[in-house]
């Protein structure tokens, strides 16, 4: 008997969801697998524990000697490059040393003098990389996959339940979504785009039946300071926060690793240019300052 | 606008390779669990044909073995494995073979019921990195009749962004043998010493996301005392020992592909073996199974092989005239013969218990009167944690 099966849990500092159908005897089974490969993507690329992979190279930075990666840290490494290049540099791996002076709980705007200090421990065109050896040139130089490796585990849950033998469900990393398969009767499952400026409120719904979807917006974390709203996406040339003229942007890829990156290159864009994703290949919601709404995805 | 396009190409193929890097199939990981395994093997080999059996028991053996293994990490980069055997034997064995008044072949059987007990430890030491990994294995082994003292130092070698693995791997051993009631039976060896030596090499690789193809070519060296310390021959009315060259060359290769079918969620391995020995015994086997998964917690594996060999330059089942050379040996490992295994294995699968369930039926066909058949049924249970 196939049911529809449930899985709520933390993970990667947010919120995880699971649904998908399948047997009783086969449920259980497949939750602790699902669980168990998300726990060790987080354990391999957290910042937050000595001996993951990150950790590793960021305590080799400047230390002379590089690290041997293993294939899948080669090719996030690769896609993280990919994406430094494509988006003229504003997604960098190497700008997460940034949070060291933005506090979004502090009310306060860095000290000019700190953020000039850490600027020049960031730009991805510094490390060397020639797989499987990996460096970061100077002492303090940090990376972060953060930035992507929730939506990478997306799509990875997606391929593992896929290897399990299920072909309808979905799976939900703190509001990145990867598609298995609609429904069993092919009903897609329905997706809610936060609102912008409502907390807990849908702005739109989306229906998905494959495919993957990723939201960004100015909302996350941001602090209000004289009426100037600061958010956390930060140029990572200068080290100040963007003033983005979407305050919002939703991506539909195959993958959602690709519907992130769009979606977080797109906000971080939109300072400069607030077409961005026309044309771009991919299917898109963005809204702008006014709350309205354009993109193909809207009739 | 041609420029953004490129940017959804050049992410697609970066994301693309990277969930191609992280297909499990790839992916060889040490996976720094502590496991801990045990099976029961309950062998029982097939009664004798009473016509061909010209004195003793129609019973064979019957053998009992226990296995336990546990394997647990030491550091960031190594594990241990530790295993202990434990068989016992109990049953009459074939002795040696006579003409009987029409000139066929009948089986001499051994007198009494022979009770035997063999106990084997082992050791293996496994360090390894995300490329490669190397191996040094240990172990020693004891009866009452024979001890045995084996090393083996193997490794691999992972390339083409892991999707290649070249396997390597020697190994030898020095085997002691002292027969039992050497002092009844003249010319039972004592104080006899068996070497083997053996190196080989192999290489396997990813074809596709669901085929693995591999290939390996090994040879062996044995020298000293290789004769059966038991058995007799019949040669020309007398009853002489075994006797067989002191050194033995092989050489011998298989192939094997593994093809993965996602719609059936069941992949078939398919092994093709081919073996030769400068006593001119070659060999030929082909193996199928299938891996049936029944969703993430069983899994059904029927398989079939098929063996035939040829016998060895000095074989006869008995001696009209002797040789030459002295080599007598009428042992039926040493005759032309075919043979085919089933078996059928389940797995179940809990979240860190597997409990597997074997049975296998063997028989072997050719001219040797004692030719071996057997059906055999295991039992395992694996934790891992």
């Amino acid at each position: 008997m196939v049911s529809l099966h449930k899985h709520s849990f933390k993970a990667m500092g947010s919120r995880c969801e699971i649904q998908f159908y399948a047997s009783e005897a086969a449920a259980s089974g497949i939750i602790h697998n699902a669980v168990a490969r998300l726990e060790a993507l987080e354990a391999k690329y957290t910042r937050y524990r000595p001996k993951s992979v990150t950790s590793q190279i960021n305590r080799a930075a400047g230390g002379g000697e590089p690290v041997e990666v293993d294939s899948e840290t080669a090719g996030l490494l690769n896609y993280a490059q990919v994406l430094f290049e494509q988006s003229d540099g504003l997604f960098d791996i190497t700008s997460g040393i940034l949070r060291r002076v933005w506090n979004f709980r502090s009310g306060k705007l860095p000290e000019a003098e700190r953020l000039q200090q850490l600027l020049p421990r960031i730009g991805w065109q510094q490390v060397r990389w020639e797989a499987p050896y990996f460096y970061l040139p100077t002492v303090g130089m940090e990376i972060d996959f953060g930035g992507f490796v929730k939506e990478y585990a997306a799509d990875q849950l997606v391929a593992l339940l896929k290897a399990e033998g299920v072909e309808h469900g979905l799976v939900n990393l703190g509001g990145d979504i990867a598609v298995v398969g609609p429904h069993p009767d092919n009903a897609p499952w329905q997706v809610g785009i936060q609102h912008p400026r409502k907390q807990e409120q849908a702005i739109a719904r989306i229906p998905l039946s494959r495919g993957a979807i990723a939201t960004s917006g100015d909302y996350e974390r941001f602090m209000l300071i004289d009426g100037e709203r600061y958010c956390h996406l930060l140029n990572p040339r200068n080290g100040l926060s963007i003033r983005p003229q979407r305050i919002s942007v939703t991506v539909i890829a195959d993958q959602c690793l690709l519907a992130g990156s769009f979606a977080s290159v797109a906000m971080l864009k939109s300072e400069t240019d607030t077409n961005w994703l026309a044309d771009s290949g991919v299917h898109y919601l963005q809204i702008d300052q006014n709350l309205s709404m354009d993109g193909n995805l809207v009739n | 606008m041609q420029e953004k396009k490129s940017t959804l190409a050049a992410l697609s193929s970066a994301a693309m390779m990277l969930s191609g890097l992280a297909q499990p199939a790839l992916a060889n990981p040490p996976d720094q669990k502590t496991q801990i395994a045990y099976r029961f093997t309950n062998y029982s080999e097939g009664e004798m044909d009473a016509k061909d059996v010209a004195e003793g028991s129609l019973e064979r053996y019957q053998i009992q073995v226990h296995q336990l293994s546990v394997k647990t990490p030491v550091s960031e980069d190594t594990e241990i494995s530790l295993s202990v055997v434990n068989e016992t034997m109990s049953g009459a064995s074939p002795w040696y073979v006579v003409p009987n008044a029409e000139g066929e072949a009948v089986q001499v059987m051994s007198g009494a019921t022979i009770d035997e007990a063999r106990n084997e430890l082992g050791m293996d030491f496994r360090s390894y990195n995300t490329s490669s990994e190397t191996t040094l294995s240990l172990s020693v082994s004891a009866e009452n009749d024979y001890e045995s003292l084996a090393f083996g130092y193997s490794g691999q070698w992972r390339t083409l962004q892991q999707r290649g693995t070249l396997s390597w791997g020697i190994s030898g051993s020095r085997d002691f043998i002292n027969a039992t009631d050497a002092n009844i039976y003249a010319g039972r060896p004592v104080e006899e010493i068996k070497n083997r030596l053996r190196g080989y090499l192999g290489y396997s690789i990813v074809m596709t996301r669901n085929r693995l193809f591999g290939m390996n070519i090994g040879v062996t060296s044995l020298d000293g005392y290789l004769s059966d310390a038991y058995k007799l021959a019949w040669v020309d009315n007398e009853i002489v020992r075994d006797n067989r060259p002191d050194v033995q060359n092989q050489v011998g290769g298989s192939l094997m592909l593994r093809q993965f079918f996602p719609e059936a969620q069941a992949a078939l391995h398919t092994d093709i073996k081919l073996y030769q020995n400068d006593w001119e015994v070659t060999s030929e086997s082909l193996d199928l199974a299938w891996y049936q998964n029944l969703g993430s917690k069983w899994q059904l594996v029927p398989s079939l092989r098929y063996y035939h060999q040829s016998a060895a330059t000095f074989y006869e089942p008995f001696y009209e005239n002797r040789r030459a050379d002295g080599f007598y040996s009428s042992d039926y490992r040493l005759s032309e013969f075919s043979a085919v295994s089933a078996r059928f294995k389940v797995i179940r699968q809990w979240n860190t218990v597997s409990v597997n369930l074997q049975y296998e039926n063997y028989s072997a066909s050719g001219d040797h009167p004692a030719l071996l058949s057997y059906s055999a049924i295991s039992l395992g249970v694996g934790t891992s944690f």
